[in-house]
C-alpha cells in the first residue's frame, strides 16, 4: 500500500511554509518525538486499555490486582520467568524486523503467517532429514533453509507484483492459507516429515519429528535459571544490521525513499522492482528465519497449525514500534512478557484467552498516541502557517 | 461417485457456502468502498457468539440472528471509528480485532454456558423434487433464503444507486471523490458497517442454523475464506458468489468423500480454491478489478 508514501511526503502543489513541511509522518514513524506529551499520550493509552480489561475481569468476577500480579509473577517475578519472557519475544521480533524491511520500502507483507511456518517447515525438512551433519553445522542449516523458505514464498509473492502487477496484500494473504494447507500436507505424509511411525491417530495430532538434540539454539545461562535460548541475540543483532542499514546504506535510504515516495525514488533511479521486490523476500527470509528459530529454540519440532498466530503479532509489534527496528526489540519483549504472563494464568485457573483481550486491547490504544501526536504537529504546523500568512 | 452421493456433497457444499455468501457479500460491498477486512474473522465468530446468547436471552432465533447481525455491527463500528476517523492502519486494526474476538469469545465461554438452539428447516414444496440441486437450493434452514434477495439487493446498492457510486468512488479514487464533494471517510465506515452486520448475520446463520451451539473457534479461519472468495471473484458480485460456492464444495467434498468411500488430498482439495485465485491473477492481472485504493487510508490534504 502506499499508505507511507500518501502519510509522509510533503505535498508538492499546496505546500505550507516551512515550519508545517516537517511535520511528524504517523507511519514512517521517523518524526514522532518522545518528549513529554508523548509519554503523556502513551501512558494515558495504556492505562485505558488496562482500565477495560479491569473492567472485563470485574465483570466475570475476577479480580484485576490477582490477574496482574500473577501476570507479572509469570514474566518477570523469576529468572525462570524472565527466560520464558524473552524465549516469548524473539519470534515475534524476528518477524517484526522481516516485517518492517517490507514496510519501510512501502511494500505491505500481510504473509507473515505464511513466510513463518514455511521458513519453520524448511528447517525442520533438514533437520530431520539431512543426517550427514550434525551439531552446528546442522544447526546453521536449519537457519538457512528457514531463510530460504520464508524468502521463497515472499518471492512468489514479489514475483506476481513485480511480473504481472498483482497486489502483494492479495497473494501475501492467499500464500498464507496456501502455507497452512501445505504444512498440514507435509505433516501427514509419512514419506514426507510426519514423524516415523506415527500413524497420525497420537493424541498429539500430525507432527513431524523432533530436530536432533545437538542442532537446538543454546541456552547459555541456564547454569543461573535463565533458560533463554540464543534466538534473542540473532532478533537483536537483526534489529541492529536493519536500523544500521536503513540509517547508513545508500541501499537503505533508497529503501525508505521508494517507501515515503515512491515518485521521488523513480527520478531518483531506485527500481521498484529490484528494490521493493529485495525488500519482500528478505522480508520473508527474516520472518521465515523467525520460524527456524522458534522451531530450533523452543518448540524443536512442526504441528499443523503451531504458529498460534506469531505470523500475525509479529505486524502488530512492527506497528506499535512505529515501524522503527530497536523500537521493536522493546515492543517484541513487552509482547514477549504479556505471552508468558499470560502462561502463568492458567496456572491459576483463569485462560489465557484473557491475555489475549489485555494484548488486543493494548494494541488497539496504542494505535491511538502517534496519530494524536500527529493531529496536534499538524494543527500546530497549521496555526504557525496562519501567522506566517498574516504577518 | 453415484448419483445420492452427488446430492448429499451440493446439499453440504451449500450449507457451507451460505454463511460465506453473507459475509462476502458484505465484505465484496466493503472492498469496494476501499477497506480490505481482516476483521471478518472477528465478525463471523462475534456474530456466532452473539446470536447464542441473543436467542437465550429472547427465547426466539430471530432475535438470536438479530443479536449476531448487531454484534457484527459493532465490531464493524469499532473498526471503522480507527480507520476512518483516526485513520489508522487497516490491516492492524483488522487483525487485532479479530484477535480480541477469539480471545474474548474464547474467555466468555469459559464463564457462561450457553443452551443449544436451531432454526427450523424450510422446505420449499415441488421445487425439492428437482434431481441433484433440489435439496440443496430449496430445503434448508430458513435463514439461508434471506441470501438470495440479497444479491440483487447488494448489486443494485453498489452498481446503481447513487450511494453505491460514491462508495465505489471512494473506493477507487478517494481524492477525487472528495473533490466532487463525496465524503470519503463516511461512504467507507457506512460500507463497512453493512459488511459487519452481514458478516455478522453469516456468523449468526453458521452457528444457529447449521451448527445449533457455540464452540470455541467454530468459524476456524472462514473470514479469511470470505476474504478469498472477494478476490477470487475479481471484486464483482457474480466472481465472488461463484468463489463462494467453489470453497463450499471443496469444503464439503473433504468431508464428505472419506465418509463416501474416496481418498482424495484433503490439503490439495481445500488449498486448490486459493491456488486457483492466485493463478487466475497470474494470467489476468492486466484485466484485474482491485478496488485502487483498496486498503489506503485517505486524509483530506494528505498527498
Amino acid at each position: 500500500m502506499t499508505a507511507t508514501r500518501s502519510e509522509a511526503s510533503p505535498d508538492s502543489a499546496a505546500t505550507p511554509p516551512p515550519a508545517a513541511r516537517r511535520r511528524p509522518s504517523m507511519l514512517s514513524g521517523s518524526a514522532v518525538r518522545f518528549g513529554a506529551d508523548a509519554v503523556i499520550a502513551y501512558a494515558t493509552a495504556i492505562a485505558a486499555a488496562l482500565l477495560v480489561s479491569s473492567l472485563i475481569i470485574v465483570l466475570v468476577g475476577g479480580s484485576p490486582l490477582q490477574v496482574t500480579r500473577s501476570m507479572l509473577e509469570g514474566s518477570l517475578g523469576s529468572r525462570v520467568a524472565f527466560a520464558e519472557t524473552i524465549n516469548q519475544a524473539t519470534p515475534v521480533l524476528l518477524v517484526a524486523i522481516g516485517t518492517i524491511v517490507a514496510y519501510r520500502a512501502g511494500v505491505f507483507n500481510i504473509g507473515q503467517e505464511g513466510q513463518f511456518i514455511i521458513g519453520a517447515l524448511a528447517g525442520a525438512a533438514v533437520g530431520t532429514k539431512v543426517s550427514v551433519i550434525t551439531g552446528i553445522p546442522l544447526l546453521i542449516g536449519i537457519l538457512l533453509a528457514s531463510c530460504a523458505g520464508g524468502a521463497l514464498w515472499a518471492l512468489l509473492a514479489a514475483v506476481m507484483k513485480y511480473a504481472r502487477g498483482v497486489h502483494e496484500t492479495v497473494t501475501t494473504l492467499l500464500l498464507n492459507l496456501v502455507a497452512y494447507q501445505l504444512v498440514s500436507f507435509a505433516v501427514n505424509r509419512q514419506y514426507l516429515l510426519q514423524m516415523s511411525g506415527d500413524s497420525g491417530s497420537g493424541n498429539l495430532g500430525p507432527q513431524t519429528d523432533p530436530i536432533p538434540r545437538s542442532a537446538r539454539l543454546a541456552t547459555p545461562f541456564s547454569d543461573y535459571d535463565l533458560r533463554f535460548h540464543v534466538g534473542i541475540f540473532i532478533g537483536i543483532a537483526a534489529a541492529i544490521v536493519l536500523a544500521m542499514v536503513l540509517k547508513r546504506t545508500v541501499w537503505g535510504y533508497g529503501l525508505r525513499m521508494l517507501g515515503e515516495n515512491p515518485i521521488a525514488a523513480h527520478r531518483a533511479g531506485v527500481s521498484a522492482a529490484i528494490a521493493g521486490g529485495a525488500a519482500l523476500v528478505i522480508s520473508g527470509a527474516v520472518i521465515g528465519l523467525g520460524g527456524g528459530v522458534l522451531l530450533s529454540g523452543t518448540v524443536f519440532r512442526v504441528q499443523s497449525g503451531f504458529t498460534t498466530n506469531l505470523g500475525w503479532e509479529g505486524l502488530l509489534v512492527a506497528q506499535i514500534a512505529l515501524r522503527r527496528p530497536i523500537p521493536a526489540i522493546w515492543v517484541s519483549l513487552l509482547w514477549g512478557a504479556l505471552t508468558a504472563g499470560g502462561g502463568f494464568l492458567v496456572a491459576t485457573g483463569l485462560t489465557r484467552d484473557l491475555v489475549n483481550v489485555v494484548k488486543a486491547l493494548v494494541v488497539l490504544a496504542l494505535l491511538v498516541p502517534p496519530i494524536y501526536l500527529e493531529y496536534r504537529a499538524r494543527r500546530r504546523a497549521v496555526a504557525l502557517a496562519v501567522q506566517g500568512a498574516s504577518a | 461417485m453415484n448419483w445420492s452421493d452427488l446430492e448429499t456433497v451440493l446439499n453440504a457444499a451449500m450449507r457451507l457456502a451460505v454463511p460465506l455468501l453473507f459475509a462476502a457479500i458484505g465484505e465484496w460491498i466493503a472492498e469496494r468502498a476501499g477497506t480490505l477486512n481482516l476483521s471478518i474473522e472477528g465478525m463471523l465468530l462475534g456474530g456466532a457468539f452473539a446470536s447464542m446468547i441473543g436467542a437465550e436471552l429472547t427465547g426466539s432465533t430471530v432475535g438470536g440472528l438479530i443479536v449476531g447481525a448487531l454484534a457484527g455491527l459493532l465490531i464493524a463500528s469499532l473498526h471503522a471509528q480507527f480507520c476512518y476517523r483516526l485513520s489508522a492502519n487497516n490491516f492492524v486494526v483488522g487483525i487485532t480485532l479479530t484477535i480480541l474476538v477469539v480471545a474474548l469469545t474464547g474467555f466468555l465461554l469459559t464463564e457462561i454456558t450457553m443452551q443449544p438452539a436451531q432454526t427450523g428447516i424450510l422446505t420449499i414444496p415441488v421445487l425439492e423434487n428437482i434431481p441433484l440441486i433440489g435439496q440443496a437450493l430449496f430445503s434448508q434452514r430458513w435463514p439461508a433464503f434471506l441470501v438470495w434477495p440479497l444479491i440483487p439487493a447488494a448489486w443494485w446498492l453498489i452498481y446503481r444507486s447513487r450511494w453505491g457510486l460514491e462508495a465505489r468512488a471512494a473506493g477507487e479514487n478517494p481524492k477525487s471523490a472528495d473533490a466532487s464533494g463525496i465524503p470519503v471517510n463516511l461512504r467507507r465506515r457506512q460500507a463497512l458497517m453493512i459488511a459487519g452486520a452481514l458478516a455478522g448475520l453469516g456468523g449468526a446463520h453458521f452457528a444457529i442454523s447449521e451448527v445449533g451451539r457455540f464452540s470455541q473457534e467454530m468459524t476456524g479461519g472462514r473470514g479469511f475464506i470470505v476474504l478469498a472468495a472477494v478476490i477470487f471473484g475479481g471484486w464483482r458480485l457474480k466472481g465472488t458468489i461463484l468463489g463462494c460456492l467453489l470453497f463450499g464444495l471443496a469444503d464439503s467434498l473433504r468431508l464428505a468423500l472419506p465418509a463416501l468411500g474416496y481418498t482424495l488430498n484433503p490439503q490439495l482439495l481445500i488449498s486448490s480454491p486459493y491456488v486457483l485465485a492466485l493463478a487466475v491473477m497470474l494470467v489476468f492481472a492486466g484485466r484485474a478489478r482491485r478496488p485502487a485504493a483498496l486498503a489506503h487510508p485517505f486524509r483530506r490534504g494528505a498527498p
